[in-house]
Parts: C-alpha cells; structure tokens; sequence
C-alpha cells in the first residue's frame, strides 16, 4: 500500500489524542510546525518563536474539545497563534522589532540584481504585514501565505466570509499601495 | 504589482525561520508541557471550591452591576432619548479605519459588501457613520 494511505487524517490524530494518544499528537505538531511558524514569523514574532510556537501547541491541545472540525486543523492553529502573539504582546513582551533576518528573503533567483530586488521586496512586504490591523494580517497571511479559503478563514477567526473578503482586499489594497 | 505577485511574495514571507524549527523537539517539548503542567478546570467547578466569603463577594458584585444596569436602562428609556443621542456622539469621534472596523464586526451579509465592493475605506466618515447608524436602526 503507498505510504500516502497509509497516513492518518488530521481528523484521526484529533480522535487519537482526544483518546489520550500522546503519539497522535506529537505527530499533529510535527505536521503542522512550519506552517504555524511561518505564520508567527510573517506576523512579526522572533526571538520569542519557538515559544510561541509551543504555546499554540499547548493551547490547542488543552482546547481540543472546541474544535469543530468546520476550518482546517492547520487553519484553526493559525488562530490560536495569532491570540498567542497577541498576549505576549499585551504582556509588553515580544515588542521588539528587529529588521528582517536575511535568512528571511527569498534566495532562488540566481540573478543577483533579481535577487536584490526580490529580497528588497519581501523586507519590506514583512514590514507592511506588520503594520496592518491584526484581523486583516491573519486573513491575509491565513489565505496568501497558508493558502486557506475564505469559508474556513471565517471560521476559524470567527467572522463572517463577506467580512473576510473585506479584510483580504483591504490589506491587498494597503500593501500594494505601500510598496508602489 | 498585482495580486498574484503579492501572494507568491507572502508566501516566502517567514519560511526561512519556518524551515529552520525543529519539529521533533517541538513536538516533546509540548508533550513534557501537557504532562507537567495541569490542565486548568472550567471556571464553575473551580467556583464550587471557593472559600465562602468570596462567593458572598462575587454575589455582591453581581447585585450591584444588576442594579446599576436596570438604572442606566430606566434612564435610557425615560431619559429624552437618551440611547438615542449618544451613538452618533461617540460616532463622531471614530476614525475612518475605526469606522471601517466597527462596520466590518457587524459581520454585514454579502450582498451589502457586494454593493460596496469592498471599498469601505472610501467612504468620507459622515457616510461611514451614517451607514452604521443605518444598519444599527
């Protein structure tokens, strides 16, 4: 049998650890660690990364039983990593911004003034993200950076889909208008 | 630069650090959490558990935001329109963004947003509050 079947759902793993299995969860981590870190680094996390990415873990975990299955898994993680960044900044911790790492940029264009001008791009892009209302940094990055559909968006951030489109296309007109 | 552009850009956006996380390690270090750390009982059952006197505290809190709510709605209903008046001064006070987000946590079905085409940023404010006081009745 390809391994590709073999592989448990996320709805699996869910019922796995929900029935005490460790395994199932730790493997919903190793699963959906990148994604969920990628989104705390583009929301503006960094040195405090690891432990926020161990939080939203940690939370979604001890929440399990308010998951409703309606939003992707990943998508409902994204969530709670957003409220994560949001008290550790209420905190007054995690203020610091520092500029973008270059290990941030892009690097697959051989061309170096390509490369330049892409890396100059995505700092700048990053520092925009930022700067934008938390709601619609979350959609944007939830639907250009993770790839999720509007429906699921508004679930698991608890909106409407009309006011998710709203927030998407506000924070596209603002970060173009920025880095025109 | 167009929407797809920008997308392709937001996707590279943090995957290096992404890239550079351990998941095994992650993935022990919320177990030992979830081991070590207890979980947190909802709020009723740890109310049960209270010491007496902070029950009586919290039923007297609770008395007085009753009390003080059924006064403010009295003087709203009796009060000259008191409710009425003072949404639109508040109103006034709000920013355009702050406008646009009000409006946009009324969670307004599609076909308003349809008919806006998700231009509420270019509305002046006198429209946005009018709008809102529209949609609040």
């Amino acid at each position: 049998m390809p391994e590709a079947l073999e592989r448990p759902s996320d709805a699996e793993l869910i019922a796995g650890w929900i029935a005490g299995d460790e395994a199932a969860a730790a493997e919903l981590v190793r699963r959906h660690t990148r994604a969920v870190a990628g989104f705390l680094a583009a929301a503006g996390a960094r040195e405090d990364l690891d432990d926020l990415v161990q939080e939203t873990f940690f939370r979604a975990f001890r929440r399990i039983g308010t998951y409703r299955g309606t939003a992707g898994f990943r998508t409902w993680l994204i969530a709670i990593a957003s409220n994560a960044l949001k008290d550790l900044r209420r905190r007054g911790r995690g203020r610091t911004v520092l500029p973008l790492d270059d290990r941030d940029m892009a690097d697959q264009r051989e061309d170096p003034h390509d490369r330049a001008v892409e890396r100059d791009l995505i700092r700048r892009l990053g520092q925009a993200v930022e700067q934008l209302p938390p709601m619609q940094r979350d959609v944007f990055l939830m639907r250009a950076q993770q790839g999720a559909e509007y429906g699921e968006i508004a679930e698991a951030l608890e909106t409407s889909v009309g006011a998710a489109r709203v927030h998407y296309h506000q924070a596209v007109k603002r970060l173009k208008a920025t880095l025109e | 630069m167009d929407e797809q552009q920008l997308e392709r850009l937001a996707a590279d956006l943090g995957r290096e650090r992404a890239e550079g996380m351990d998941p095994e390690a992650t993935a022990q270090a919320v177990l030992r959490r979830l081991r070590t750390e207890p979980a947190l009982e909802p709020w009723w059952r740890r109310a049960g558990q209270w010491p007496r006197r902070h029950m009586l505290q919290a039923a007297a809190v609770a008395a007085i935001l009753l009390a003080t709510s059924f006064g403010v709605l009295q003087l709203a209903r009796n009060g000259d329109g008191f409710g009425a008046y003072a949404a639109p001064a508040e109103l006034e006070e709000l920013a355009t963004t702050d406008l646009v987000e009000v409006l946009d946590s009324l969670e307004i079905d599609a076909p308003v947003y349809e008919l806006v085409e998700v231009s509420l940023y270019d509305l002046s404010e006198s429209e946005l509050s009018a709008l809102l006081e529209e949609m609040e009745g």
